[in-house]
Parts: structure tokens; sequence; C-alpha cells
């Protein structure tokens, strides 16, 4: 099971976005996905099931019962999606007041929420993808603290790109501390609209600092992804022939190629 | 030809206007709610509990206050052959001890010792995790010994009296707590005033404790000794050591040996009686005699003027001196 962490600190980049249709596309390559709608905002899940039963979840039955402590049995907060292959940890507006500040001041159980969770599932999934919000603070902690690999979404912008000192200085703490095994599997590209001369320089620049840590799979700006979660569907089950499905598909195989050849770059444990 | 607008506003308006709206905007329709699925029936209604755990039978020790102190290694063995066969079937009961950093055995001290024996490396535990006094602790044992096992009378006695002297509850107190009838622990109690010969023939089972009990009528210990060899003896039943105590209790106090002849007929009245209470030793006497009733009113007079003494002014409630 590879537990993958979606992080950016600037928000509006494609992290949700991009999680629900690697999601879609890995279900379609016969993963078995669990989601974690890390953000009290809980985009992720309203985009399988519209903002009024989200809204109405128990908390119990959410994200928000791992942070409060309760320890729920897996089986109590995992639900089908209701896309085949996806499995998903409800987010609730009810996680915001664990949302703290300083989340390496948290007690350790706090800290090591979700990867104690996440070791109760079993081998069950293939990958779980866990989508955060837009800031650096304990959800996001406990988070890059479960999980083997992050990836980082930006748009190649300005904005976009001002977030990766901070997200760095996180990984760099929680590598030094409580996940010394956190890796990053790539800064992602996203909403690239690939003509456009001030992308084309941002892309330049990400991948002459870079290099490999850049994903070669770009996400593309496209209205297609959008109409995908107006009909709460991933990409690839909305509309699997086109562009917008292959770029995610092209993410996926390498997403899975790049944990693959850090699964061997690894020392064997005896 | 439908513009894509019109395709969109079909297939997606609902979904449209669910997201953009605020709360009171629910009377929108849309598409069906893909929600997500009730949690699986066997978790509805179900909190996990942070007060189960497996611990490992080493960090578990024996609690030094348990009432049970001696266990019988044949049911320890029977313990142990049952938990090999059928695994452990109950949980034991365990608190957190700071001071020795273990676990100490609240109940279930024989299936411990069984796991042991069996070899287990676990058990299964409930852990309490209330903050307790020490005798809330020893009461909870108590009542659970209570619930399932027997203790002997005097174990049980010594037990009771120590709920009282050392923890300062009441004899109804006791009772409730215990739920048994009032009169079962003033019963015992008594026991605690008979000779240790006397006890011991109560313990191991030669005397039964009801019988004993109306030896506790008698004020003399010598009395008390004599009436209980008759009636061990003899194998005398209740009702014939009562007539036993009856005769001797009429004997005229302070009579030596061989003296006093056999009381006629049935005396209903004692003349000299004893009791112990919290450490108090109090004795009635009275010429005339005296029956129970006459007894519990005199004893209430008493009451009633100690209640003044505690607390003087009118209508003060004092801790009520139960006998």
């Amino acid at each position: 099971m590879h537990i993958v962490t979606m992080l950016n600190q600037k928000g509006g980049v494609g992290k949700t976005s991009t999680t629900h249709h690697l999601a879609g596309t890995l279900a379609t390559m016969n993963r078995r996905v669990l989601l974690i709608d890390n953000d009290p905002q809980s985009s992720l899940s309203q985009g399988f099931w519209g903002p009024n039963v989200v809204w109405d979840l128990d908390p119990a039955d959410t994200v928000a019962a791992i942070y409060r402590g309760d320890r729920p049995y897996p089986d109590q907060v995992i639900r089908p999606t209701g896309v085949g292959g996806i499995d998903l940890v409800p987010g609730s507006r009810h996680a915001t007041d664990s949302n703290r500040p300083r989340p390496f001041e948290a007690e350790e159980d706090e800290q090591q929420c979700l990867r104690s969770f996440l070791a109760e599932t079993g081998e069950v999934y293939d990958l779980v993808l866990i989508d955060c919000p837009p800031n650096l603070h304990l959800c996001s902690w406990a988070a890059l603290v479960a999980s083997d690999h992050l990836i980082v979404p930006l748009q190649p912008e300005d904005y976009g790109a001002q977030g990766i000192r901070d997200v760095n200085a996180s990984v760099a703490r929680v590598q030094a501390g409580p996940n010394p095994a956190l890796g990053l599997l790539g800064y992602l590209l996203t909403m690239v609209a690939p003509r456009r001369s001030i992308h084309v320089l941002y892309e330049a620049n990400l991948r002459g600092l870079y290099g490999d840590g850049v994903f070669a799979a770009r996400v593309p700006e496209s209205a297609v992804y959008v109409e995908a979660i107006a009909h709460r569907l991933p990409i690839a089950q909305y509309k699997p022939k086109g562009a917008p499905a292959r770029a995610i598909r092209e993410l996926a195989d390498e997403v899975l190629a790049r944990i693959a050849s850090k699964a061997l770059a690894e020392p064997l444990e005896v | 030809m439908a513009s894509k607008l019109d395709r969109l506003k079909q297939s997606v308006g609902g979904n449209a206007a669910e997201s953009m709206s605020s709360a009171d905007g629910r009377a929108q329709a849309g598409p069906p709610a893909k929600g997500p699925a009730a949690r699986p029936a066997h978790l509805q209604g179900v909190t996990k509990s942070n007060d189960v755990a497996e611990i490992e039978v080493g960090r578990i020790a024996a609690d030094p206050e348990q009432p049970r102190k001696e266990f019988d290694p044949d049911r320890i063995a029977e313990m142990a052959a049952s938990l090999k066969e059928s695994g452990q079937l109950q949980p034991i009961r365990v608190r957190w001890d700071p001071a020795t950093a273990s676990y100490v055995i609240i109940s279930g001290e024989r299936r411990w010792r069984g796991a042991k024996m069996a070899g287990l490396a676990k058990l299964l535990c409930v852990i309490d995790r209330r903050e307790l006094e020490d005798s809330a602790l020893v009461v909870d044992q108590l009542v659970e010994n209570l619930q399932r096992v027997d203790l002997r009378p005097i174990e049980q006695a010594t037990k009771m009296q120590d709920l009282i002297i050392k923890h300062g509850l009441t004899q109804v107190e006791v009772a409730r707590r215990l739920g048994v009838e009032r009169s079962k622990v003033v019963k015992a109690l008594a026991l605690l005033d008979l000779p240790e010969d006397v006890r011991e023939k109560v313990e191991d089972g030669r005397l039964a404790p009801a019988t004993a009990y109306e030896l506790t009528k008698l004020a003399d210990e010598e009395d008390r000794r004599e009436v209980a060899e008759k009636v061990v003896g003899g194998d005398l039943n209740r009702a014939d050591a009562i007539e036993e105590v009856k005769k001797v209790a009429a004997r005229k106090p302070k009579s030596g040996k061989g003296g006093g002849g056999k009381a006629g007929g049935k005396a209903k009245k004692e003349t000299d009686r004893a009791f112990n209470a919290r450490g108090i030793q109090w004795r009635a006497v009275s010429a005339r005699g005296f029956d129970a009733s006459g007894l519990l009113a005199s004893a209430r007079e008493i009451v009633e003027r100690l209640e003044v003494e505690v607390s003087p002014s009118p209508g003060g409630v004092a801790e009520a001196a139960t006998v």
C-alpha cells in the first residue's frame, strides 16, 4: 500500500481536482484506491456526493473522527464513493477545529493519527491519495507524517511557484523528525496552457531547477475536467477518450513508475 | 440542435444549483445524490472503545489487595486447560498502576494464573481508567467476587469491616453497594466478634454462619466456645443451636463451672449482650432482661443523645451511628 499526499500551500492549483481525476484513472487501471479528504473544506467529497450530503455527514463518520482522537474503525469512516474501485474517507468542516497551526507542537498522538489509522486498514488498497488543505497546519502535517510520497501540484505562474519554499520547509521538518521515509515524488505542473508564453517560461525554469524532480506528465488547462466534476465523475469515467483523459493516464503511469522505482531504490529490509 | 450550454443545463443544472446555493437553497431539485452508504450494519450504534486491549501476561500483576487470597491449584490447572482448548472467552479487568508500572488485576486473577500456566502470551483486558480511591476499587472487587464466587464467611466479613472502618462506609451503604439485605451485612460483621477458634470453625465450614451468628448473642466468650463445641460436636442444626444459646444465656452471669440450672422453658428475654461496631465494644445489660425490640428502642435513645452531642444545633444532621 503506497500512501501519497497531494500538497501545496497555495490554493487553487488543482490539488483536489488532480486527486479526483487521478483516482478515477487508477481505478480503470484496476488499482484499488483509497482517498482521504483531508481538507475541512471537503471539496473532494463534494466532488462525489455534492455539498448537501457532505454537509449532513455525521462527523463521527468522517476524517474529523480521526482528528479528534476517536480512533474509529476503518469500516466506520471508509465509504465507497459510488465510482467503482474508489473508496473515500470523507472530509468534514468539523475537522477545522483540529487543523491547528504549529503542528509540530501537537501531541504525538495527533501528529500520528492518520498514520495510525492507515496502519489499521491493512493491505486492502494499492494506493492511498490524501488531499490536503491549502495550508501547512496539522491536517497537512499529519498527512506528511503518514505518507511515503508527496506530489506538489503547481501552476507555471508566479503565485503558483511561490508555495514551494514553505512546502519544502515542512517536508524537511517531517523528514528530520517523525517521518524520515517521506520522499518527494515530484512537482506536478497543472492547468498548463502549453502555448502561453508565460507558462512556457515558468515550466522551463522549474525543469531547469529541479530536473527529474518535475513530473514529465502535465495536467493541461481544460474545461472538460471541470465539466466532469459538475457531473460528479472523474475524467476517466466522464469522457475516457480525448486529450484531457489521456493526460491523466500519462500522469497515472508516471506516478506508478516513480513509486515502483523508489521501492526498488530502497534498501531491502532484512 | 441544443447548444452545449443547453446540454449542460440539462445534465448538471441541478448540481450547479446545489453547489451554488447556501443551506436554504435545499429546495432545488437535482439528480438524486449519490450519497454514501450508511455505516455497515455491524458498526451502527457502535463506538470504538479505548478501554480494551491485549496485554502481555508479563505486564500484568496480581493485586495485593485482592480479597481472594487462596487459589486451588486444581482449578488453576482446569483454567489453563480450558484456555488452551477454547481460548480466552472472557476478558479480565485491570488498571494501570504507575507506582509499579504495570497493569494490576481488578478481577480475573484465576484466569491470569491459568494463562501463565498455559503459557499464553497475552490476555484480552478491559482497562479501568477511572481515578478511583482505594475503597471504590475494593468495593468493586468485593462486589465482583460476591456476584460470582462465594467468599468464605470470615473473609467476606473482614472485607466488609474494612470498608466500614477504613473507608468510612456505613452498614447501609455497604449493603446497598453489594446489593444485599442490610441484615446480611449485620450478621456477617457480628461473626467477627467470635473468638478465633470459633471463627475458624465457621471458615472451614464446620459451623454454619447463620448458626454462628446466634452465638454472638452470648456475651461471654467462654459461653460462645462452649456452645460452638456443642454445635459442631453434636452436629446441631440452627434451631437446636438457638435453643442451646438460650439455655446458656439464661444461666446467671458469672456463674461458676457447673453452677446454674437449666433454664425452665423458653426464655424470651436476654440479659446480657455484647456488640462490636467500628472497633468500639458495646454491652447491653439488664437484670430484667430485654428482647430485641426493647434493645432497639434503648439503642435509639442513645443514638439521639449522641447525635445531639455531635451536632448541637437543632436539626443538625450528624453522621448516623448505625449499629
